[in-house]
C-alpha cells in the first residue's frame, strides 16, 4: 500500500459505485408518492385547527387594532400593509392584492447557506417592491405580509398546509375589500440559476413563471388572465417570461386558492439563486405589465 | 413555488449518489445499500418540517445516513457481515478468468479489511476518503469534535492498512 490515495482508489474499485438505474427511478417515484400522501393526510387532520386558530387570531388582532391603533400592525404576524394609505386610499379601494403563501422563500445571497429559507428577509421584499411600483403608477393595492411560516409553526402544522393558512387570510381581505380585481401570490422557484435568469441588454433579470391550477373552479379565467400577462410581457420584454404552467395532477390537487377570484395567478419571480437586485429589476417590469393590462381594458 | 414532492425529488437527485456511495462502502452489499439509501430519503421526507433548522443540508442528510447505517450494522452483526453473493454480484463476463480471479481476490481483501473496522472508524474513513468531506463537515455529521475526527481518521487508516497487509500476507502464505 503506497499511499492513502491508492488505498482509496482500491476501495472505490472494490464496490459498485453507482446504484441500479431502476432503483434510482423507482425510489424517486416512491418519494414523490409519499410526499403527496403526507400532504393529504395532514391537510385533513389539521384543517379545522387552522380555521379556528385563524378566527381567534383575527378576533385578537381586531381588538388590539381598535384599542391601540395601527402601529401594532407591522410587528404582528397577521399584518396587511396598505401601501397607498396617504395618497389614494381614501379615494379608491385596492384593485390588486399581493400576498405570499410561502413567505419564507428566500435567496442564497441572503441566507448564505444551502437552506434557502428565512423568517424575515425573504420573498415578501419582492412583493413589497411590486406594491411600491404599482403605487407609483396610481394602482391602489394591498400587500399582505402575514408570516405564514410562523403561523404554521405555532399551530404545529406541516409545510404543505401553507395554502390552507393563506386561504383564510386572502378570504378575509376579499371580504373587506370588495373592489379587488386581481390577486398575485408571489413566490420564487427552486430551479437552478441558469433556468431562472435571462440577460437583457447586458443586465441579468430573474425570469417569471405564471402558474395556474387545473383544479380551480376559475381555471379557464385564471388561465386566460395568466396568458394575457405572459403575452404582454413577451411583447415588451422578450425572454423574461417562462410561460404559463398549468398544474394538473388529478382531482386531489390544490387549487392554490386561485378559485377565490377569476383574475388570480401564482407568480414565480426568479429562483433561490437570483440576487435581490435581479428580482427587483424583473418586479419593476412586472408592474409595467400589470399597468398595461389594466389600461388595455 | 415549491411543493413537497418537487422539493424531495430535487434533494434526492442532488444527493442520492453520495449517500449511496457512503452506504455501499459501509455495508458492502449493493441491494442493502440501495435499501438504506431509500430509507435515508424517507427519513429526510418525514423530518422535512425540521428542515428550516438545518444549516447544512448535506451534512444533515449524511448524519441521517450514519444513523441508518449504524442501525443496520446492529441488526446485521447478529447475522454476520459476509454474504456469499457479494463478490459474485458484479463479475463482468468480458474479462479473462485470471484477471477476474485477481480482481476477486483484491476486492475480497479490501472488503474484509473494511468490514473489520469498527463502525465509527469505518464511517470516518469513508466520509473523509470516499465522500471527500472536510474535517469540519465530518465532525458535524458524526456529532463529535474536529480533533476526534483527526485522531480517528489516522488510527482508522493505520488500522486499515495493517489489516490489509495482514490479509495479503496471509494469502501469500497460503499460496506458498
Amino acid at each position: 500500500m503506497q499511499n492513502d490515495k491508492e488505498l482509496f482508489d482500491l476501495i472505490k474499485r472494490t464496490y459498485p459505485l453507482t446504484p441500479n438505474k431502476n432503483f434510482v427511478q423507482s425510489t424517486e417515484e416512491k418519494l414523490r408518492k409519499a410526499a403527496r400522501k403526507l400532504k393529504r393526510k395532514k391537510v385533513y387532520k389539521k384543517i379545522s385547527i387552522v380555521s379556528s386558530g385563524l378566527l381567534l387570531c383575527a378576533v385578537v388582532m381586531m381588538s388590539i387594532v381598535t384599542i391601540t391603533g395601527n402601529s401594532f400592525l407591522d410587528q404582528a404576524e397577521h399584518s396587511t400593509i396598505n401601501t397607498n394609505s396617504s395618497s389614494v386610499a381614501n379615494k379608491s379601494q385596492p384593485l390588486v392584492l399581493i400576498h405570499h403563501t410561502h413567505n419564507y422563500e428566500s435567496f442564497k445571497s441572503i441566507t448564505n447557506k444551502e437552506n434557502v429559507y428565512d423568517d424575515k428577509q425573504n420573498i415578501t421584499l419582492v412583493g413589497k417592491r411590486l406594491s411600491e411600483k404599482l403605487e407609483e403608477k396610481n394602482i391602489p393595492n394591498i400587500q399582505d405580509t402575514s408570516n405564514i411560516f410562523r403561523i404554521l409553526k405555532k399551530k404545529g402544522l406541516p409545510f404543505p398546509s401553507s395554502y390552507e393558512v393563506s386561504r383564510g387570510i386572502v378570504d378575509d381581505i376579499l371580504k373587506k375589500n370588495s373592489k379587488i380585481e386581481m390577486i398575485f401570490d408571489i413566490h420564487r422557484d427552486s430551479a437552478e440559476r441558469k433556468i431562472t435568469t435571462v440577460k437583457i441588454k447586458g443586465k441579468n433579470y430573474a425570469k417569471v413563471n405564471f402558474v395556474v391550477s387545473h383544479s380551480s373552479d376559475h381555471y379557464k379565467e385564471n388561465e386566460k388572465f395568466a396568458k394575457k400577462l405572459h403575452r404582454i410581457m413577451e411583447t415588451n420584454f422578450p425572454g423574461l417570461s417562462r410561460g404559463v404552467v398549468v398544474k394538473d395532477m388529478g382531482t386531489r390537487q390544490s387549487t392554490y386558492n386561485l378559485d377565490l377570484k377569476d383574475q388570480s395567478v401564482l407568480v414565480d419571480i426568479g429562483g433561490a439563486e437570483n440576487t435581490l437586485e435581479e428580482e427587483y429589476r424583473t418586479t419593476d417590469l412586472l408592474a409595467d405589465v400589470i399597468e398595461k393590462l389594466i389600461k388595455s381594458k | 413555488m415549491e411543493h413537497l414532492d418537487d422539493r424531495i425529488s430535487e434533494i434526492y437527485r442532488q444527493y442520492y449518489l453520495d449517500v449511496y456511495r457512503f452506504l455501499i462502502c459501509f455495508s458492502g452489499n449493493q441491494s442493502e445499500a440501495e435499501d438504506m439509501t431509500q430509507e435515508v430519503f424517507i427519513r429526510v421526507l418525514n423530518n422535512y418540517s425540521n428542515l428550516h433548522k438545518v444549516n447544512h443540508l448535506k451534512t444533515w442528510i449524511f448524519s441521517i445516513a450514519k444513523h441508518v447505517s449504524i442501525d443496520h450494522y446492529r441488526k446485521k452483526r447478529l447475522v454476520g457481515l459476509f454474504t456469499a453473493g457479494f463478490f459474485t454480484q458484479f463479475f463482468s463476463a468480458d474479462k479473462e478468468p485470471s484477471e477476474v480471479m485477481e480482481q476477486y481476490e483484491t476486492r475480497k481483501l479490501v472488503h474484509a479489511a473494511i468490514s473489520k473496522l469498527k463502525p465509527h472508524y469505518r464511517a470516518v474513513v469513508i466520509l473523509r476518503g470516499i465522500n471527500e468531506f472536510s474535517i469540519k463537515e465530518t465532525a458535524e455529521i458524526l456529532q463529535c469534535n474536529e480533533s476526534k475526527v483527526k485522531v480517528s481518521y489516522h488510527r482508522a487508516l493505520k488500522d486499515l492498512k495493517k489489516k490489509l497487509n495482514f490479509e495479503m500476507e496471509e494469502v501469500i502464505q497460503n499460496a506458498k
